[in-house]
């Protein structure tokens, strides 16, 4: 008995553990925009911007991408320019995290594929 | 020893249910590291005083790149931004400063164009281009005003950005993000939450 006593104090304390990384308020969007997988990831390369310049096709993104309410997206730019997708801008350097709480459409220009635009529909 | 294993017990509930209530996610996007603003200063059209772009103390600032001209998503964005600050309790605590893109044609008329929708606003712009571009940088606003056809086209990024008091980008919101998110991300931001 007294082992399982022991064993179960034990589980609660890992557990509170745990549950308290993963429910601060700074923990939740530091991990959510660092450690936690997105439904959608993308990664902008080093080079992507004068890849394009030269005038090469990067298959980075689609140009429709169709998710739903709950799911997120991550993109990180490792790229040394800032670059606009769609509606999401992300500098240089930087990692962009959203999640998509509500339908709708979002459209415009892709700096990756000049001339062409991003598109994301969130449907529930 | 029940009255311990219950205690444990009953301590494993109620950190479950605190965890299993979730919290629901910002709508707006978040950039990390986030860019900040702090420093950068834009004139305000009616007074000429020079506005830093960070919010007061523990407020909250909602910034805009747009234009008075502007015949659809300027006026559809500071709607949504209208009726999501109706939505708060404590909207004295959100800022609101419009930026105008075209400043040629507004810095005469944006304070009364801005101050029709939300009358605490305040209208920020200036005719020195190299300051307009230092004050979009950390935000990724992008504008472009060409008159070469004849007529002045103006096009602009479209989305509602905000800062807290040491001028830190916190959520950017597309265009479209509707009012009840946007209230619902100020009400979270206010309440601490990043």
């Amino acid at each position: 008995m007294k082992k399982l006593l022991i064993a179960l104090i034990a589980a609660a304390a890992v557990t509170a553990t745990t549950i308290i990384v993963f429910t601060g308020d700074d923990a939740i969007s530091r991990t959510s925009s660092i450690t936690t997988l997105a439904d959608y990831e993308y990664e902008i390369p080093p080079g992507t911007g004068g890849r394009t310049d030269a005038g090469e096709e990067l298959d980075i993104f689609p140009l429709l991408l169709e998710v739903r309410v709950g799911e997120s997206i991550r993109i990180v730019n490792n790229d040394d320019r800032d670059h606009l997708i769609g509606a999401f801008f992300v500098g240089a350097g930087e990692t962009l995290t959203q999640e998509f709480v509500s339908s709708g459409v979002l459209t415009g220009e892709c700096s990756i594929r000049p001339g062409s635009s991003f598109t994301l529909r969130v449907s529930e | 020893m029940r009255r311990v294993v219950l205690g444990a017990a009953i301590t494993l509930l109620s950190i479950t249910s605190a965890c299993g209530g979730g919290q629901r996610e910002f709508a707006g996007f978040v950039r990390t590291p986030a860019p900040s603003s702090q420093g950068i200063t834009l004139p305000n059209v009616a007074s000429g005083a020079d506005r830093e772009l960070v919010a007061g103390n523990n407020n909250l600032l909602v910034l805009y790149f747009g234009f008075t001209n502007c015949p659809d998503i300027c006026p559809t964005t500071l709607q949504d931004l209208t009726v999501a600050l109706r939505r708060l309790d404590n909207a004295s605590h959100i800022e609101v400063a419009m930026i105008t893109v075209d400043p040629d044609r507004d810095l005469e008329v944006l304070d009364a164009y801005i101050k029709s929708f939300i009358p605490t606003a305040e209208a920020l712009g200036t005719v020195d281009e190299s300051a307009l571009a230092i004050a979009a940088q950390p935000f990724g606003a992008s504008y472009l005003v060409d008159d070469s056809g004849g007529e002045i086209e103006v096009a602009h990024s479209t989305s509602l950005y905000v800062v807290d008091d040491e001028g830190t980008l916190l959520l950017t919101w597309p265009f479209g993000t509707a009012s009840t998110d946007i209230s619902a991300d100020l009400r979270d931001l206010l309440s601490g939450r990043r």
